[in-house]
């Protein structure tokens, strides 16, 4: 009976000792980049990130931590191209262009002044095409548009919308994306004209755009973008680091809204 | 490692002075349980009398001899060595040339006559023992002859067989905690068996008088061989104190091995395996999602519950298609008397239970249980509180003849979530009303019967046909309506909104889940050291998925909807089907040691090739107080919720591993020890289990990843039983890890140290004091990595642009390393007081409880704020449940 007492307060004791910390990493290099061939230049934005969980509090001026002076290195097949700071934490292709291109794989590499390296590696999907329907076809509002487009390869998931440009919920300066979708199949169906967050917007030509999106970039937008409040945390793809070095790939088809006659 | 070596050593202290001295003499008590006719062995005769013979047989064997001591008076002297001979083999020989002759009576007794009267001076008693309240069949009941040595045991389905001396004998029947019952003057009739049914009533009727029984008492035989097979009776489960009223699982939850996600779910996780791994049955029948309110409470009205057998793993092959555990709820068999039952009101809910027999082999139960906030508040406030639950059972239990037992039960439980909030807009005269309707329904609906019928004694089998379906609709309904007066303007404005609302804003589900099982069960008991069972299956499970417009609505990282990252639209059906058949047999080796190999072989037609699952249990008794179990298992499932994250798991859904995904399995490796004396139980388990072929949801779509797992760990249990005290305190130290994506990680329920006790104080004057305290290692969690200058996508241009706008999100959150930080340590106490007034035949039992009596304020999670004006995240704690007292009042009658 005390044997069995005295075990059982040993043992209610040692969990009473347990360290509820198993590991915390503090201040880990954060690099984002997506590539997309049809930008004009790729951008890097590298910063230290701050593991909060342990944290009652942090201010503003704790977590703005652009990485300056360090070595950003993105390289293919045919091209190694180092990246120049135009502000702080920010990179860009300025001295060499660097050569997107779907099917392509590209890897990535930073160097901070302290000496810590993190790499990630990404390979850019297939661009999709759409099949149906043709560019500027005409349809009726409130009638079903079916849109379908040519899969690709190498993609983590679709994201289809139409694009409104300079009409986004936080921010008027940034275009948004209307009946935002995220898919894997290459089909879907529209079947009429959406209200948005920033107004009603009576309009004739309804811009869609689909990006064949890779897994890194996708793990990246799915919380961004998927419109639930405070959004999901990121997976990340960084290794020894945290973030996103992903790649993505659009085609885009403009079609035409008509009122029902009589309306 | 230094833990586990002081858990061995004090695992050493705790069972060196349970082991009994060596003696070369059989324990007492053991002969009559554990010997066995066929045990071999060695025995040398040197000018031996029989009776001296016998006597060394007996010591050696267990076995006891029955004879008169006129039959042995003067006779031969034997001399001969025998080795490695069973008993019948040694008495074949002896007595080759004898006037004496024997019958073997049971495994352990065996009677000695002139070998010309055998046929004419034993006759046959058969019968069975049956629970008078319940009406179910008792196993394990002892049979004997009084004034003699004549006795045996009844077999699971409460049969009995024993070959006894002719003429009128006295027969009694005893089972722990159930009255003795003794049948004068039976008659014994050489030419014709003689048939007897007891019928037996339990001593249990107070609470205050209850008593916690031993584990191997309760636990049916099927289970008995298992490591950790554990059963619960009703008032064990009722005795637990709960939130709001008494409830099954949590209940479940103090056992050792059993840990709770949290405060607000009634989820199990089993030794390291997900909720989705449990196989819960209802009187047979699959239960897909035994819960209400989102796992705050069980389905099941414990009230209805005769037993709950719980397998914490290694379990019998005739259990299936699960990974980690068997959780089988058996109901009342109805009653053998007149109308009798339980009623209760507390803050939670009212439920009434009556069971009846209006006829000598027909017996019936009807339970009902709602909750009933939303009429209090209607009357007594003149509010509208949109949420009620309830269920409903029903039973019906048939015995046609004293062979077969015939039973149907029906369970419906259904959720329902309704809420109207309406919103005016506009100016005086000119308005208009926005109304936002949520519907959200979650049904259970079970059916089964089964047919039990004994062919002869020992060999019986059980069929049954059950039916679960699992519908549930939930859906958001927006719509706006314009004053009459309002302008032109607002009505256009109003039609605008409705047509959009129709087609883009509204939630729709429609779930639905219906599983028909047909199964038998058979059981052979008739070889002496072998019990065979076998049976099979076909299952036929439809899956109707179909939501749109799902987020928008939920925040994905606060609740599970239906997997951990599901699409906005889906539409998912399929019919899958399943047949297996199984076979084990219980092969008592000798009166020690005990094996079970079994197999269970399962096809499912939407996945590639058979699954086979080889088992073996082994049961060694080392003495009369002391059992060592053994186990390893390979076990299949089929399908699985594939959801690891939330809180809260909003309808979760399972889905099968398809496209070539591989069928989920485990392995269990087993080892366990029991001691048990009078008013202690001490138990020590050791396991490991593997997990493969795991199912996960790949972010964002309808498919699946698959990955894999392991968990181990050492349980430590002690039970005492008194009648002024019972308490149980059990450790678990565990190790439950996960592997997907790449990525090793602890997970989310994985819990270093749980600590707990419950049990109950007699405080005499029919007042009992019932308390419960549980102390457990924080669950990990996993940490965020915050980036203020996050930067944002243009769809317009595909341009990730550099933003730090505060206005939404001003931070880019990565996760961290999964699960590696933990929330702080988890402890609460529960106390339930209760008070029982004997009126006649009836007794009022009000109670009052209260849920973390100390307040201790336990983490659920943590959540992050951004204060835009100082510019600063804060940390915020969302609480477990705060200080919850509840009240109500019990009857019986």
């Amino acid at each position: 009976m005390k044997t069995t007492a005295l075990a059982f307060l040993i043992l209610a004791l040692a969990a009473c000792s347990q360290n509820p910390i198993i590991e915390t990493n503090i201040n880990r290099l954060a690099v984002q980049a997506i590539l997309n061939p049809d930008l004009e230049n790729q951008i890097i934005s590298v910063s230290d990130a701050i593991n909060i969980a342990q944290s009652d509090g942090i201010t503003q001026p704790e977590l703005d931590n652009p990485t300056s002076g360090a070595i950003v290195i993105v390289r293919s097949s045919t091209q190694e191209v180092r990246f120049s700071e135009i502000s702080p934490g920010v990179y860009k292709d300025l001295a060499e262009k660097l050569h997107v291109a779907p099917l392509k794989t590209y890897t990535l590499e930073v160097r901070d002044p302290e000496g810590r390296i993190v790499t990630g590696r990404t390979t850019v999907p297939e661009r999709p095409h759409f099949l149906t329907p043709q560019n500027e076809s005409s349809f009726n509002e409130l009638v079903d548009v079916n849109f379908e487009w040519q899969p690709s390869e190498r993609i983590g998931f679709y994201l289809f919308g139409e694009v409104v440009p300079k009409c986004s919920r936080f921010n008027p300066e940034f275009s948004a994306f209307n009946q935002l979708r995220f898919l894997h199949e290459t089909k879907t169906v529209i079947r009429f004209r959406q209200w948005l967050d920033c107004g009603f917007v009576d309009r004739e030509v309804m811009n869609l755009r689909v990006f064949a999106v890779d897994s890194a970039a996708a793990a990246f937008v799915w919380p961004s973008l998927s419109g639930f409040g405070r959004g999901g945390q990121k997976a990340s793809n960084i290794e020894n680091g945290v973030g996103v070095f992903g790649s993505m790939v659009a085609d885009s088809v403009k079609i035409l809204i008509k009122k029902p006659v009589g309306e | 490692m230094r833990t586990a070596a002081i858990l061995l050593l004090i695992l050493g202290q705790i069972l060196v002075p349970a082991l009994p001295a060596p003696s070369g003499e059989l324990p007492a008590g053991l002969l009559k349980d554990n010997a066995s006719v066929n045990l071999k062995i060695s025995i040398t005769l040197k000018k031996a009398s029989l009776r001296e013979a016998l006597d060394q047989i007996s010591q050696l064997a267990g076995v006891k001899f029955v004879y008169d001591d006129e039959l042995l008076k003067g006779g031969d002297t034997y001399s001969a060595k025998f080795k490695n001979k069973t008993t019948i083999e040694i008495l074949d020989e002896l007595l080759k040339d004898s006037t004496v002759g024997y019958v073997v009576q049971s495994e352990n007794q065996i009677v000695l006559t002139k070998k010309s009267t055998i046929k004419k001076r034993f006759g046959l008693l058969k019968g069975r023992i049956i629970n008078a309240v319940s009406g179910d069949p008792m196993g394990d009941a002892n049979i004997e002859i009084l004034s003699t040595n004549f006795g045996t045991a009844s077999n699971p389905g409460g049969f009995f067989a024993l070959r006894v001396p002719i003429g009128r004998n006295d027969v009694r029947v005893s089972v722990i905690g159930f009255k003795e019952s003794i049948r004068r003057q039976v008659e014994i009739r050489p030419d014709k068996a003689t048939y007897l049914t007891f019928r037996m009533e339990p001593t249990i009727i107070e609470l205050a008088e209850v008593r916690v029984v031993s584990q191997r008492t309760q636990v049916p035989q099927h289970m008995a061989i298992e490591p950790t097979a554990i059963a619960i009776r009703r008032d064990k489960l009722i005795a637990i104190p709960a939130v709001g009223e008494p409830d099954l699982f949590r209940s479940l939850q103090a056992l050792p091995g059993v840990s709770a996600p949290n405060d607000l779910s009634n989820e199990l996780f089993i030794r390291g395996g997900d909720a989705d791994q449990n196989l819960i049955m209802l009187d047979g029948a699959v239960v897909y999602s035994p819960y209400h309110m989102f796992g705050l409470a069980g389905a099941f009205n414990p009230d209805i519950i005769e037993q709950v057998n719980l397998s914490l793993g290694g379990f019998s092959a005739r259990y299936g298609d699960r990974l980690s555990s068997v959780v089988d709820v058996r109901t009342l068999n109805g009653s053998n008397e007149t109308v009798s039952g339980f009623a209760n009101l507390s803050l939670l809910s009212s439920k009434f239970t009556a069971v009846g027999k209006p006829a000598p082999r027909v017996s019936w139960l009807v339970s009902g249980r709602r909750t009933y906030h939303d009429v209090a508040a209607r009357l007594f406030v003149g509010k509208r509180v949109p949420y009620y639950f309830y269920d409903l059972y029903g039973k019906l239990v048939v015995h046609p003849s004293s062979k077969d037992l015939v039973f149907l039960s029906t369970f419906f439980s259904r959720d329902l979530f309704d809420h109207i909030e309406e919103s005016r807009f506009g100016d005086a005269g000119d308005g208009y009303t926005e109304t936002v309707t949520a519907r959200f329904s979650w049904d259970n609906l079970i059916a089964s019967g089964h047919w039990m019928h004994e062919f002869s004694p020992g060999n019986e089998f059980e069929l049954q046909v059950s039916q679960s379906r699992n519908p549930s609709d939930f859906t958001i309904l927006e719509t706006f309506t314009a004053e009459p007066r309002a302008s032109e303007t607002t009505k256009e404005f109003v039609r605008q909104r409705n047509a959009l609302s129709e087609l883009s804003r509204n939630v729709d589900t429609d779930l639905n889940l219906i599983d028909r099982t047909l199964r038998l069960d058979w059981t052979l008991d008739q070889l002496r050291n072998h019990t065979l069972r076998f049976g099979g299956g076909y299952s036929s499970i439809h899956l109707n998925y179909f939501w749109e417009n799902l987020f928008g609505e939920f925040e994905q990282d606060q609740f599970i909807v239906f997997f951990d990252k599901a699409p906005t639209d889906f539409d998912y059906r399929r019919r899958l089907q399943s047949t297996y058949f199984y076979a084990e047999n219980l092969w008592r080796v000798n009166h020690r040691l005990s094996l079970r190999p079994g197999f269970r072989i399962e096809h499912r037609d939407y996945q590639n090739g058979l699954s086979f699952e080889p088992r073996l249990n082994l049961s060694y008794t080392a003495s009369s107080t002391l059992e060592l179990k053994a186990a390893y298992g390979r076990f299949t499932q089929g399908l699985a919720t594939s959801a690891e994250e939330g809180f809260i798991r909003f309808l979760p859904v399972p889905f099968p591993a398809e496209n070539d995904l591989p069928t989920g399995k485990a392995n269990h490796f087993l080892a366990g020890l029991r001691w048990q004396t009078d008013d202690w139980q001490i138990s020590g388990d050791v396991y490991y289990k593997s997990l493969d072929d795991l199912l996960k949801a790949i972010s964002g779509v309808p498919e699946f990843t698959s990955g894999h797992g392991e968990a181990y760990g050492i349980e430590l249990g002690a039970k005492k039983l008194g009648d002024r005290l019972s308490f149980e305190v059990n450790y678990a130290l565990s190790y439950t890890k996960r592997h997907f994506d790449g990525q090793d990680y602890f997970s989310r329920f994985d819990q270093r140290h749980s600590f707990n006790s419950f049990g109950r104080y007699n405080l005499g004057k029919n007042w009992m004091l019932n308390f419960r305290w549980t102390l457990a290692t924080g669950q990990p969690f996993t940490s965020r990595e915050v980036l203020f200058r996050r930067r944002a996508f243009d769809p317009l241009t595909g341009e990730w642009l550099a933003t730090n706008d505060a206005i939404e999100s001003p931070k880019a959150d990565f996760s961290s390393d999964r699960n590696t930080v933990r929330y702080p340590t988890y402890h609460r106490l529960d106390l339930g007081l209760v008070k029982r007034i004997q009126k006649r035949g009836w007794a009022i039992l009000p109670y009052i409880q209260a849920v973390n009596v100390y307040y201790r304020r336990n983490v659920l999670a943590y959540d992050w704020e951004h204060d835009r004006n100082t510019g600063t995240i804060k940390r915020k704690t969302i609480p477990q449940l705060p200080v919850l007292p509840t009240f109500g009042v019990s009857f019986e009658f």
